[in-house]
């Protein structure tokens, strides 16, 4: 077992993603897709050791012993979700608060469908079917990121009117291959890969809630959340944005 | 607060009779009751009437009365402003007819006792079953009634009833108890549409949804959408008709602005003055959708934060009813007594009853009911891409479903599992469900396609009359979206057509799409209060683990000890559990606890 004197900063794992929700602190291993929830005063207790941790205002600081928390950081650095060195964590893209739904399908009415589009959809699903079965969420995440970066962005005026005519687009031909319901993941991954194709590069962001646990995922342009109701997807809390 | 008692007994019992005749006797001694009927074996009296809202209707030859408020059916394009009043044909009829005739020509919200040509006597219940109808036995005297309390009190020296742990366990499993067993023992209910022979304890039938719904009209998308717009017009500006103000509980989402739209000024004499609650959450602030709806119709709008420091503790002290509060649905009755009282509103109006009236099911159920009913005609092919889209689930996968449904029907029951799964206890997963007992019995029988009958038994459990907390203090409840004509009408348009489109509600949205603003008229999102609920958890956390951690359904294995602590520990937890249960377990218990042991 690792051990770490208690004056050492400790930093969040590269392949880990947190944040505070509700008085608890959330962290996402993304190489396995599993979540671990940290409560009360042990998460208050990290806050001082560990860069990056996610600081709640409802967080309790006080009332988790040292033992304890030393205890909560030796568990951590096993699994491997802590680093015994904070490590250079590139800046961690973030979203903007949900403000507005694009209800695509209304008031378009020249969203075509040529056979070009409708290739880009079934790669776009393919290749989401496949990464959803044989990569983990960091692997996507990186190559999700990587398309972004490859490719060039259209202005941003042009992107929301792109991104309403290509979600309209995507809506209609969802059904012919695609279930959305509880496969929030799948729905989002292959709307960005669709979008991408389009020359449109929204957020892909996944946020959880607590009490009791969920965890969603969804697309955002700005404020606006693409393939989802701006009320439902304020109840969570981003965790990863890419 | 409109009540009713009925005294029932056979007059050749002479010491029934006796029994009878001193339960009469002490009701005719309380203030404000008075005398509806005397007739044969039976005897009914009301307190609360008041002209235009609630009345008695007698029968003629004072074979019967009707209570509460009727509206002719021939009148529903044109709603009268003035209360009906039954013709010496119309009663006899009613009566000739054992109250098919009340139950075909007329609507409203009403109970009727009557005789019958065999020389019993009979209570019916409207198809809305808007007023509750409950009935006891004590010492050979039956007696029907709309409010609990009144019967405690009738019966001082009689031991409260028990508990009927079958029906709590049920009512937890199924949120709702559709037969006619309440969760009290030896108290049940005459369900909605049902006329029940008080003497011989036989029951009829005047009415059935489930029949309605069995036989879809025919209607085109086009003639659908005038009907609907017209019944609900109709439907609604009866109700305002009886009342000179009306509190009007506008949420800003599709139902409420819908009924809104119905209530400009001009098209109703009653001045209409909204109400909006709002919260700070993800959700539950829809004041925005509020305004635009009452501004568009020229309503003032009044807004008020959800209170924040509600006590359930108080939750205790209600009055006492055959089944368990769910006081989430109150929490802001003092605000609505209030506010109706500085206005001088006597009724609350609210659009409960959309969701599964204009089906707001997001499910492909209704792929399912084309396949039932039309087949693989030519429009399958579009059913089934609607019903994708609504349920979100590929095309292939809606059809592969609704075949499956037709092959082994109620998938629903075996797709469902209930979110607060997780905190029940042994004896609650082990406990085998008695449909025959808890269920409506019409909805026991097979034939309904699955879309069809879960909005038909949504629209069979009818809402709370009664305010439990305010009381008398308390506007009278109306919710005119689950008037008879209306349930009729969307019982008979098939599911598909009322989602033609691929989108809940969609039948209703192009009906009044003119109606409301274009943001209300294509909003797909729904407002909630999670939020407020968590903060009415914290901070009543103490009082609430004090009554569940040790309370009887813990000790009874109906709820787990060890996952309610979990929930309420504030720790990070996985185990399923909305607030929402949790509330309705608290509320359960604190129930349970003015019942003896």
């Amino acid at each position: 077992m690792r051990t770490e004197t208690s004056g050492q900063r400790l930093g969040l794992a590269p392949h880990v993603r947190a944040c505070a929700s509700d008085g608890q602190v959330i962290l996402l291993d993304l190489r396995n897709g599993r979540y671990v929830g940290i409560g009360g005063a042990r998460s208050g207790a990290l806050a001082d050791r560990v860069d990056g941790w996610p600081r709640s205002p409802n967080a309790l600081r006080e009332g988790a012993t040292s033992t304890a928390a030393n205890q909560l950081v030796a568990s951590l650095l096993a699994r491997g979700l802590l680093a015994d060195t904070p490590s250079q964590r590139p800046p961690q893209a973030t979203v903007e608060e949900a403000t507005t739904t694009l209800d695509a399908e209304h008031g378009v009415t020249n969203a075509g469908i040529g056979a070009w589009r409708l290739a880009q959809f079934l790669r776009s699903a393919a290749q989401t079917s496949w990464w959803m079965r044989c990569r983990s969420l960091q692997a996507i995440a990186t190559a999700v990121q990587a398309r972004r970066d490859r490719l060039l962005p259209v202005s941003d005026s042009s992107s929301l009117a792109a991104a309403r005519t290509g979600t309209a687009t995507y809506a209609r031909l969802r059904p012919l291959v695609l279930t959305a319901h509880e496969n929030c993941l799948h729905d989002s991954l292959a709307l960005v890969g669709f979008l991408a194709s389009q020359g449109v590069f929204p957020r892909w962001v996944i946020g959880v809630k607590t009490r009791p646990f969920a965890a969603h995922s969804w697309v955002q342009m700005g404020s606006i959340v693409l393939n989802d109701q701006h009320e439902t997807v304020r109840q969570f809390r981003p965790i990863l944005v890419v | 607060m409109f009540r009713y008692v009925g005294i029932s007994w056979n007059d050749s019992q002479s010491t029934t009779s006796v029994r009878a005749r001193q339960l009469a006797a002490g009701l005719e001694k309380r203030p404000g009751w008075n005398t509806a009927l005397v007739h044969s074996g039976l005897q009914v009296y009301t307190t609360g009437t008041r002209p235009d809202i609630n009345g008695v209707y007698p029968l003629p030859g004072g074979q019967g009365v009707v209570l509460g408020r009727l509206f002719r059916r021939r009148d529903l394009r044109s709603p009268l402003a003035a209360d009906v009043t039954l013709t010496s044909a119309e009663g006899e009829q009613i009566v000739q007819s054992n109250g098919r005739a009340l139950v075909r020509d007329f609507w409203g919200r009403y109970v009727a006792f009557f005789g019958t040509a065999d020389g019993t006597t009979c209570v019916l219940r409207d198809p809305s079953g808007t007023l509750p109808c409950f009935r006891i036995r004590h010492e050979g005297v039956t007696i029907v009634f709309s409010w609990l309390e009144d019967v405690l009190e009738m019966l001082p020296g009689v031991d409260a009833p028990r508990a009927n742990w079958d029906a709590v366990a049920a009512f937890i499993l199924l949120g709702a108890l559709g037969g006619r067993e309440t969760a009290l023992d030896g108290l049940s209910q005459i369900l909605a549409g049902e006329a029940l022979d008080l003497r011989n304890d036989a029951s009829t039938f005047l009415w059935s949804a489930v029949d309605i719904a069995r036989s879809p009209t025919a209607h085109s998308a086009a003639e659908a959408e005038v009907l609907l717009r017209e019944v609900v017009r109709s439907c609604t500006r009866s109700w305002a008709a009886c009342y000179e103000t009306i509190l009007f509980r506008l949420s800003g989402g599709v139902d409420s602005s819908i009924l809104l739209s119905c209530l400009a000024p001009g098209a109703t004499p009653a001045d209409v003055l909204c109400l909006n609650f709002h919260s700070p959450g993800s959700n539950s602030d829809e004041r925005e959708y509020a305004r635009l709806a009452a501004g568009r119709v020229g309503r003032d709008l009044i807004e008020r934060e959800r209170n924040p420091d509600f006590r359930i503790e108080p939750v205790s002290r209600a009055a006492r009813m055959p089944v368990p509060i769910n006081y989430i649905g109150w929490m802001n009755a003092t605000i609505d007594a209030r506010l109706a009282a500085a206005h001088s509103a006597t009724a609350l109006f609210t659009g409960a009853g959309g969701d599964p009236l204009f089906f707001e099911f997001r499910r492909w159920w209704p792929a399912a009911d084309y396949l039932q009913v039309k087949g693989w005609d030519r429009g399958a092919a579009a059913a089934a891409m609607d019903a994708a889209r609504l349920g979100r689930v590929s095309v292939w996968r809606a059809i592969a479903l609704a075949m499956a449904e037709q092959v082994w029907p109620r998938v629903v029951a075996r797709e469902s599992s209930s979110p607060s799964g997780g905190l029940y206890g042994e004896a609650l997963r082990n406990t085998k469900l008695q449909q025959e007992r808890f269920v409506h019995p019409h909805l026991l029988r097979p034939g309904l396609p699955v879309g069809k009958h879960m909005q038909t038994a949504s629209l069979m459990h009818p809402l709370g009359y009664y305010d439990p907390f305010e009381q008398a203090l308390a506007p009278e409840l109306v919710n005119p979206l689950l008037s008879q004509p209306l349930i009729e009408l969307c019982l008979g348009l098939p599911t598909y057509l009322l989602t033609q489109g691929g989108h809940g509600r969609a039948l209703a949205r192009r009906a009044f799409a003119s109606e409301m603003p274009s943001r209300i008229a294509a909003r797909r999102s729904k407002g909630g209060m999670e939020e407020h609920l968590k903060d009415v958890l914290d901070s009543n956390l103490e009082f609430a683990r004090s009554v569940l951690m040790d309370g009887q359904l813990v000790r009874r294995g109906l709820l787990d000890r060890a996952g309610v602590e979990e929930v309420l520990s504030g720790r990070p937890t996985a185990l399923p559990g909305s607030l929402g249960h949790i509330h309705a377990f608290i509320g359960i218990e604190l129930w349970l606890a003015r019942w003896p042991r």
